[in-house]
């Protein structure tokens, strides 16, 4: 390159010719190291034996079944003197007002703790680097948090590696009194890792006044199947047809798999087998996904967005537009139809998911627990704290205020809980019929490659058939085993 | 080495100087580009997972993270659909934004308001455009509407985004939208460095419209055009907040492109090998495409032909 100074003369600064075959024969360099660096590693360890190697060595650790591991033994607390104040560092997703106030009376009880909130950072993908950040926290045994904040789908990951503190002995029978599902996707080869805060399950909202009040409508009620529900909906279609019938998020998400894990529980399916042979290409994952196929493309019952909007454009269209009869949801719907912004107040209810002929009624579970870091410094003030916020009396207590739902199931059968939140013995019903999606440590990954697939039945790109068919063999391709039809 | 050769080196400070000043950039580039960029190539030759197995991270594997990567056929899928969405945005966008240069080249009444309206889409941030133009492609909103009322679609009720067949270029029609605006301004630069002497002589001499356009101002704006392709280009490849919050790469995996494969291999499946080894890739490719660009431009700057 040249530059003309002022006066026109041409100066020689710049890279001249020699520099820029410099410049290709480092990026040369670079390519040719690439392949010498990656030649050397294939001759020394053959690809096949690598493959077999990480094959055998992760994937079956993974799949193995799993044998109790030892507790390592938690570093004692340090005993503090009576003006040494510890301050425990608990991971929310965001800070609420009730949260606060509780925090308060819990350090004005035990004057010599401070609870320091963490915050997950913010962004699109921030639960995943909420997960990140808490997963590499633990796994390093990293003193920086004390109280972890983990969602249902993250719980086998944590268990499996323990990245928490068991809590089996600790919680003991007292496990027994939180909603069964959650503590199930908290117990890995016998080894608890978590304590359930957060409860949370779907089921289908409907407008009582439309349908219940409807001539000639069956009203939804236990044992109700998937067609007959489809059928009430065409009924209800030429009544109503400016409304629409089920809204429902389809979108490529995380969401969409909770609904397919309804209608693939709710006709006797599972993703995995006891030796985690993928099941989704067999005959009830099939129906499961050609049923949410029909009732998409085929009967269009769900609002138009189901398969390009999300859950909050489908539950707006409910509560607060009203332009909905049935809405797959979470137990949130309830608070947002008391909302001055909701159009439903007093007109709806929750009840069963359909079902397919021959299996009962399922409902995919969700919610939050927490979990001690193993590398805490102060694993037996942790422990009272959690104790405490788990309790009977803090969890009504939070729902009295209008918290989040807890996770202790009596609560759904506490008068005074019921005298505030009438809906509760419904979700008590829910709770025990819950469905999980598959304890896997992986399960993210699988999650995500169902997802594509099923989103493309779903959008017409590939029969629903072949999609599944593809699923289940990147599934089995990634666990190392087989895609199994009974 | 002769005595006017001499004469015009710098001298020993003043290339001391110029280390001096030039040291905190590299310091800094070293620190967050060069670390992370070595690191990550590293990764592409070791097995390294967050979660399960992590106990064999660090396991040299050769080129088995490209391997199990070209294996993909999602990673195959995201460079197709990246190809088409570079090409399609970046020729879309450079026409667009010429059209947009030549107008706003002109005097007019109202040009500043003009000149104001046409760079808002590019002071929204990525995400809010995404949003934006959701709510614009979703059934109920604006394009199905037009499309409905023009005959175009049977229901109105249509889903741009939702409609495999068309998403990729629903998505290609937010990034011209988002991105002309900066091209234009690179464009519109270089129109006003063309000295109106020149279009008053071609007049003079009888030339046509279509004549001085294209024997004077395309010429003229030759490295303005290279200049904008360059920045077109990795704002393209650079926009996968827009592609996330507009399809989030649905519908299936019909505008999955590379940037936001990578982002699920490292963040969903945790696989910091074979993400590795994505990086490396997409690192080579860029170097190697921006590079002949790059040479191309300092010689027009420069006046070597």
């Amino acid at each position: 390159m040249r530059r003309k100074s002022d006066q026109g003369n041409v100066k020689r600064l710049d890279p001249p010719e020699e520099e820029r075959r410099d410049y290709l024969k480092a990026v040369g360099a670079l390519v040719v190291g690439f392949a010498v660096g990656g030649a050397a590693g294939w001759l020394s360890k053959p690809a096949e034996r690598i493959t077999e190697t990480i094959t055998e060595t992760v994937t079956k650790t993974v799949t193995a079944p799993i044998t109790p591991t030892p507790t390592p033994t938690p570093p004692p607390s340090p005993t503090p003197t009576p003006a040494e104040k510890i301050t425990l560092r608990h991971t929310f997703w965001a800070m609420d007002t009730l949260y606060e106030q509780r925090i308060k009376v819990y350090e004005s009880l035990h004057p010599n703790i401070k609870i320091e909130p963490v915050y997950p950072p913010s962004g699109a993908g921030y639960i995943a680097e909420y997960y990140r950040m808490q997963s590499q926290i633990a796994e390093t045994r990293s003193p920086d948090l004390d109280v972890m904040n983990l969602d249902i789908i993250w719980a086998a990951p944590f268990n499996k590696n323990e990245w928490c503190l068991d809590l089996t002995d600790r919680l003991g029978a007292e496990k027994d009194k939180f909603v069964p599902a959650m503590v199930e996707a908290w117990t890995w080869g016998g080894r608890l890792g978590g304590m359930p805060w957060m409860a949370d399950i779907g089921g289908l909202w409907y407008r009582k006044d439309i349908v219940e009040d409807a001539e000639g409508i069956k009203p939804p009620a236990e044992g109700w199947t998937w067609d007959e529900f489809v059928s009430v909906c065409l009924d209800l279609k030429e009544k109503y047809p400016d409304m629409s019938l089920l809204a429902m998020d389809n979108n490529r998400g995380e969401q969409m798999i909770c609904n397919f894990q309804e209608f693939l529980a709710g006709n006797g399916g599972a993703w995995l087998d006891e030796n985690y042979n993928c099941l989704l290409a067999d005959t009830p994952a099939i129906e499961a996904a050609q049923m949410m196929y029909d009732i998409v493309n085929k009967y269009k019952i769900c609002h138009p967005e189901t398969l390009t909007g999300d859950l909050e454009i489908a539950r707006t269209l409910f509560t607060d537009q009203g332009k909905a009869i049935f809405h797959r949801n979470w137990c949130y719907v309830w608070g947002m139809s008391l909302t001055p912004d909701s159009a439903v107040k007093g007109k709806i209810w929750e009840t069963l998911v359909p079902h397919f002929p021959g299996y009962p009624s399922v409902h995919c579970v969700g919610g939050w627990s927490w979990a001690i870091n193993p590398g805490s410094k102060h694993i037996e003030d942790t422990w009272e704290y959690i104790k405490w916020f788990g309790s009977y009396e803090n969890m009504k207590e939070l729902m009295l205020m209008g918290g989040h739902l807890q996770a202790r199931l009596d609560l759904y059968k506490d008068p005074d809980i019921i005298a505030k939140i009438p809906i509760a013995p419904a979700y008590y019903e829910l709770y025990k019929r819950g469905t999980l999606r598959p304890i896997h440590p992986e399960y993210m990954t699988l999650s995500d490659m169902l997802q594509t697939e099923l989103h493309a039945a779903l959008s017409g790109m590939k029969p629903v058939e072949t999609a599944m068919n593809d699923a289940a063999k990147k599934i089995a391709d990634f666990l190392g085993t087989k895609v199994v039809k009974k | 080495m002769s005595k006017s050769e001499k004469s015009q080196a710098p001298s020993s400070f003043f290339r001391f100087k110029t280390y001096v000043f030039i040291l905190p950039a590299l310091i800094l580039t070293g620190i967050f580009s060069l670390v992370p960029m070595i690191y990550t190539i590293y990764l592409s030759f070791v097995y390294w997972r967050v979660g399960a197995g992590s106990e064999l991270n660090g396991t040299f594997l050769g080129l088995l993270n490209f391997q199990r990567l070209i294996a993909d056929g999602a990673f195959i899928n995201a460079l197709i659909n990246t190809i088409i969405m570079g090409l399609g945005g970046t020729f879309g966008i450079i026409l667009l934004s010429l059209g947009t240069a030549l107008i706003l080249n002109k005097s007019f009444k109202g040009r500043g308001i003009f000149r104001s309206i046409v760079l808002l889409p590019w002071a929204i941030p990525m995400v809010i455009a995404g949003r934006f133009w959701k709510i614009l492609y979703l059934p109920n909103g604006l394009v199905s509407t037009l499309l409905s009322a023009l005959g175009l679609v049977e229901s109105p009720l249509y889903s741009v985004i939702g409609d495999y067949r068309v998403a990729i270029l629903s998505v290609i029609m937010t990034l011209i939208w988002r991105h002309t605006p900066f091209a234009s301004l690179i464009l519109l630069a270089g129109l006003q460095s063309i000295p109106t002497e020149v279009y008053d002589s071609a007049k003079v001499d009888g030339a046509s419209s279509v004549q001085i356009f294209r024997y004077i101002t395309l010429p003229s704006i030759s490295r303005f055009i290279n200049i904008a392709l360059l920045f077109t280009n990795l704002a393209v490849g650079g926009s996968m907040a827009v592609i996330y919050t507009l399809t989030a790469g649905g519908p299936g995996y019909a505008t999955e492109t590379v940037d936001l494969y990578l982002y699920k291999i490292y963040f969903y499946q945790w696989d910091f090998g074979k993400g590795g080894a994505f990086s490396t890739i997409l690192f080579l490719w860029f170097l190697l495409t921006c590079f002949p660009l790059i040479r191309i431009l300092f010689k027009q700057i420069m006046g070597e032909k």
